[in-house]
């Protein structure tokens, strides 16, 4: 007997969505792939199968989501990204209280937003070796965020030759 | 504050259903056929319900050879207290939230 687009096309769906969940998810990604087979009508399993890779989707995500809020929990990865936003406040409220600065002088500021920066450097180091051989993906998007932090940080000393 | 977990209308609507027939077995497709629930959104129910222990699930040998075993699941003792607990009709849950409320 000739199987149909449909059939096929549900049967290929419900496979890959199996395939999107993650590892401790796969006995649900079974169970989806093989309740296509028990459903009578092509079409019927087709919208089924589509069901089924948006739960997928949504479930790998949320998965994603939720090694990402436990990793950026950790002092290794907010810490950075706190002390480059003082180090920014550090800047900005020494611009709004003093304006830009003519003497060639370092001031307290100038020396706290180094310490920020320079002290934030071991930490970073120590997270990045930690945690991108366990979660890559999830440990590449908090690094994304703290290089971001260090860049804003960095922005209006570069900018304005302070 | 966050929303308590399981008070969606789907949740809801799926433990009625799942609660009709306490001790019997029931399938995805059948339970998607019983709630009107797409199967994008009954099986991520489906998956936090058994996380929460409140579901339980087994796999079942085809009735028809040449298919594969069937997923099949029912609540647990603690799924039905819960079940019960939330499908109680809406005006004495609100009544009883005012009473809450003021007290």
């Amino acid at each position: 007997m000739r199987t149909s687009i449909p059939r096929k096309l549900a049967t290929s769906m419900a496979r890959y969505a199996a395939g999107l969940l993650p590892q401790p998810r796969a006995e649900w990604g079974e169970a989806m792939r093989n309740e296509v087979d028990h459903i009578a009508s092509d079409f019927k399993a087709m919208t089924w199968a589509i069901g089924c890779v948006v739960a997928a989707f949504f479930e790998r995500n949320a998965d994603r989501s939720q090694t990402f809020a436990k990793i950026v929990k950790r002092p290794s990865a907010f810490l950075p990204l706190a002390m480059s936003l003082v180090a920014l406040a550090v800047v900005l409220f020494t611009l709004a209280i003093f304006g830009v600065p003519h003497d060639k002088d370092e001031g307290a500021a100038a020396h706290i937003w180094q310490l920020l920066m320079a002290g934030q450097l071991p930490l970073l180091v120590f997270f990045a070796v930690k945690w991108l051989p366990r979660a890559p993906k999830e440990t590449l998007c908090v690094i994304a965020l703290q290089m971001a932090a260090v860049l804003a940080a960095m922005a209006p000393v570069y900018f304005l030759h302070l | 504050m966050g929303r308590k977990p399981n008070s969606s209308a789907q949740t809801r609507h799926l433990l009625d259903a799942m609660m009709r027939q306490p001790r019997d077995w029931q399938h995805g497709y059948e339970l998607s056929k019983l709630t009107g629930l797409k199967s994008g959104t009954l099986y991520p129910l489906l998956m936090r319900l058994g996380d929460q222990g409140l579901l339980e699930s087994c796999w079942q040998q085809p009735e028809r050879v040449g298919r594969p075993p069937r997923h099949a699941y029912r609540l647990t003792s603690t799924g039905l207290e819960f079940a019960r607990s939330v499908s109680e009709p809406e005006p004495r849950r609100v009544r009883r939230k005012l009473a809450r409320a003021t007290s």
